[in-house]
């Protein structure tokens, strides 16, 4: 879906009104020209049919005439009529002064006459005929042998008036009083084409069609000016939104769209992206807190570099002062290496970079390798170690991640323990899932301390001890979670820390 | 000059105190927030330097209390936040500077003296007292144009009584703005130096610039 919503939206409006209006202005004009020309064309008929009575045969003669009175009708200053009395051949047996060119008509039906005659010989006896003529659908005229019925059409006369014409084939017969006479009936095919005026009607039509086809065209046009108007209306509230989406700066996550006001379908859209603007704000700030936590950690141990290479260059000093100082700044480096270390892997946990190939591991392998530097670290401070884990339980993980974790957590515990308190590790199968608990006595943190262990640069008391980056437990979450495990932590009785590590067993 | 440091990170620390000394200033330091909260509330300082993260008490809670206190001695603090809010909120807690870090050791001893200067109301970054000068950013000395080679303490004892030329100074003050807070010494040592410094700057034909004043202490300065 691309372009203008509204230009769709008026194209196809105003396409389909207007094609209503045209088909609804078409099917009209059809009815009223049908009907009216139908009413003419039947009142024609009518003359004609009288005009067909006044015919009969002179049984002497044996030739048609037609009675005076009918035919001085026709022959008045005032007459729009004209009409032609043929015979099948075509030749004339009387014709009105006017009616020079009728004959034609005479010929057209006299022909058809002809065919439908030879046709219906053709046919099988007793076959009822259709009319040919669609004008003529009428069931009197059906009865009768087609040709017979009345066919009509248009013709312009000699002094260029338009005309309506009736051509009708009949049977004129001899008086009935001559038949009671005694002398036979005599019959003759006569063919009778009549033609009217029909200028008026053609006026009519015309004025009419105008009246109708300009009426439709009139409200098509104001049609399409109150659909553009109906459209613009119905789509000034995404104007609005859009206008106000438009004016939320960059660095203004915290602006919201106004929904309460909205239409239900924009409301909808509207509270989408309000939603979608929260999630952005919070992870913009989430973003901006951490770069200001790592520039934060990172400046303090440069600071500490740089003020002890100041303080050594201030003056001359001995061999042993240089390397001490430069064992203490081997020192800084090596924490804000593994702080930098800890920060690109945070990074790449973030963007789901790494790649994470998954083995069967045995964390008990992995508490015993780190139980040596944990107790280096700890010795003379009277911590007692204990590890109670069956050696069959496997976890899936990545082997060198889960190392690290265990580092991580491992190294936590030594940090805040006390003095002749105690380190317990236990591995244990809960479902189809393994726990692994480390715990640790001599935990000052209340439950509302716990709960944000697992965030960066987060400390107890907010500030850094000597080399704990405070990233320790954030990076242990990050990375279990890549490896589709959970992390929790918890406080008990009696000073003790809990880190629960949930890995699955495959 | 006595400067309190209070700095939770040690290497930072370490190379601080060395450097802070090594310029000449008595110096107490700790890494622990409560117990800088107690050396500020027990002890008169010339500057105080104070980083703004501290385990115990925070940086700027400590700048609050010794401040509600009516402590005027002058606050530097030292952070690695570097906004301009965090730098508004540590200037409006009672702080005198603000250091972001990591700084310079020059710029945070310059302006260390430039507090000292302005505690004791001094503008001039070099001190004159009749034909005696004092440069406190060399650390330098000189009387009639000749150059004196003073120790450390005995530049210090006269650092501080020419910053207060003209009042008499008790001997109290004298010792309490030259020793350290661990100084195993009594305030008659500070009788001593005075006897050494004025072998060193007052000699035939130079007017006598170190008075004593019977019962009260010393003054420095021109007698009328």
């Amino acid at each position: 879906m691309t372009g203008s919503l509204r230009r769709r939206m008026l194209v196809w409006t105003i396409g389909a009104m207007v094609l209503l209006l045209a088909l609804f202005c078409a099917v009209l004009h059809a009815a009223i020209h049908h009907t009216l020309t139908r009413q003419f064309d039947e009142s024609l008929l009518a003359t004609a049919r009288v005009f067909c009575a006044a015919v009969e045969i002179d049984p002497e003669a044996g030739k048609a005439e037609v009675e005076a009175g009918a035919v001085g009708a026709f022959e008045t200053p005032e007459a729009s009529d004209c009409y032609g009395l043929y015979r099948g051949d075509g030749s004339v047996v009387s014709e009105s002064s006017n009616a020079a060119g009728l004959a034609r008509f005479a010929r057209v039906v006299g022909r058809k006459a002809a065919n439908e005659g030879e046709a219906a010989k053709k046919r099988a006896p007793g076959t009822k005929a259709t009319a040919g003529d669609p004008e003529n659908g009428r069931t009197e005229t059906a009865k009768k042998p087609p040709a017979d019925g009345p066919a009509f059409g248009e013709w312009t006369a000699a002094d260029g008036r338009a005309m309506r014409v009736v051509a009708l084939r009949f049977t004129a017969r001899s008086d009935a009083g001559d038949s009671r006479r005694g002398g036979p009936v005599v019959t003759e095919k006569l063919i009778l084409v009549m033609a009217r005026d029909a200028t008026a009607l053609h006026r009519e039509l015309g004025v009419l069609g105008a009246l109708l086809w300009g009426l439709s065209g009139a409200t098509a046009a104001v049609a399409v000016g109150a659909a553009a108007v109906v459209v613009r209306r119905g789509l000034s509230p995404l104007e609005a939104v859009a206008g106000e989406i438009a004016r939320i700066a960059p660095d203004d996550l915290g602006a919201r769209v106004a929904s309460a006001r909205m239409p239900n379908e924009l409301r909808v859209v509207t509270e989408q992206l309000n939603a979608l603007l929260g999630r952005l704000e919070e992870a913009f700030a989430r973003e901006r807190r951490f770069t200001a936590d790592a520039a934060h950690e990172l400046r303090t141990p440069l600071a500490g570099i740089r003020a002890a290479i100041e303080v050594a260059l201030t003056r001359p000093r001995d061999a042993g002062a240089y390397r001490a100082v430069l064992g203490e700044c081997l020192g800084i480096l090596t924490r804000m290496q593994s702080l930098v270390a800890g920060l690109l892997m945070l990074a790449r946990l973030d963007a789901g970079q790494t790649g994470l190939d998954a083995d069967d591991v045995r964390p008990v392998e992995m508490v015993e390798a780190w139980r040596d530097r944990i107790m280096d670290r700890l010795s003379g401070k009277g911590v007692v170690f204990e590890c109670e884990a069956p050696p069959q339980i496997v976890c899936r993980a990545n082997r060198q991640m889960l190392t690290m974790v265990l580092g991580n957590v491992l190294d936590n515990a030594a940090e805040y323990v006390n003095e002749g308190g105690s380190i317990h590790v236990a591995v244990r199968t809960a479902g189809r899932s393994v726990e692994i608990e480390v715990a640790n006595t001599g935990s000052r943190l209340t439950d509302e301390q716990v709960a944000h262990v697992f965030e960066r640069f987060w400390r107890a008391d907010a500030a850094r001890g000597d080399g704990h980056t405070g990233l320790g437990l954030s990076l242990v979450k990050e990375a279990v979670e890549a490896m589709g495990g959970s992390v929790s932590a918890s406080t008990r009785g009696g000073g003790v820390f809990a880190v629960i590590l949930v890995l699955p067993t495959q | 000059m006595r400067v309190l440091l209070v700095e939770d990170y040690r290497p930072l620390r370490q190379s601080l105190s060395q450097g802070l000394r090594e310029a000449g200033f008595a110096l107490d330091v700790t890494g622990d927030g409560t117990e800088g909260l107690w050396y500020a509330e027990g002890n008169t300082y010339d500057v105080i330097v104070l980083d703004r993260m501290l385990p115990g008490v925070d940086g700027l809670e400590i700048l609050r209390r010794i401040r509600g206190k009516g402590i005027q001695s002058p606050v530097l603090i030292l952070t690695a936040k570097d906004t301009v809010a965090d730098r508004v909120t540590g200037l409006d807690a009672g702080a005198d500077d603000y250091l972001v870090k990591p700084f310079a050791l020059e710029e945070l001893l310059a302006r260390i003296r430039a507090l000292v200067r302005r505690r004791y109301d001094e503008k001039r970054p070099a001190m004159e007292v009749a034909d005696l000068r004092i440069d406190p950013a060399a650390r330098r000395v000189h009387r009639a144009h000749k150059e004196i080679e003073l120790t450390r303490r005995e530049y210090a004892l006269l650092e501080y009584l020419v910053m207060r030329a003209g009042q008499v100074v008790p001997r109290e003050d004298i010792w309490e703005h030259i020793y350290e807070f661990n100084s195993v010494t009594t305030s008659n040592v500070v009788d001593v130096y005075i006897g050494y410094l004025r072998r060193k700057i007052e000699g035939p034909g130079l007017t006598p610039l170190i008075h004593t004043i019977r019962g009260q202490g010393y003054m420095v300065g021109v007698r009328g």
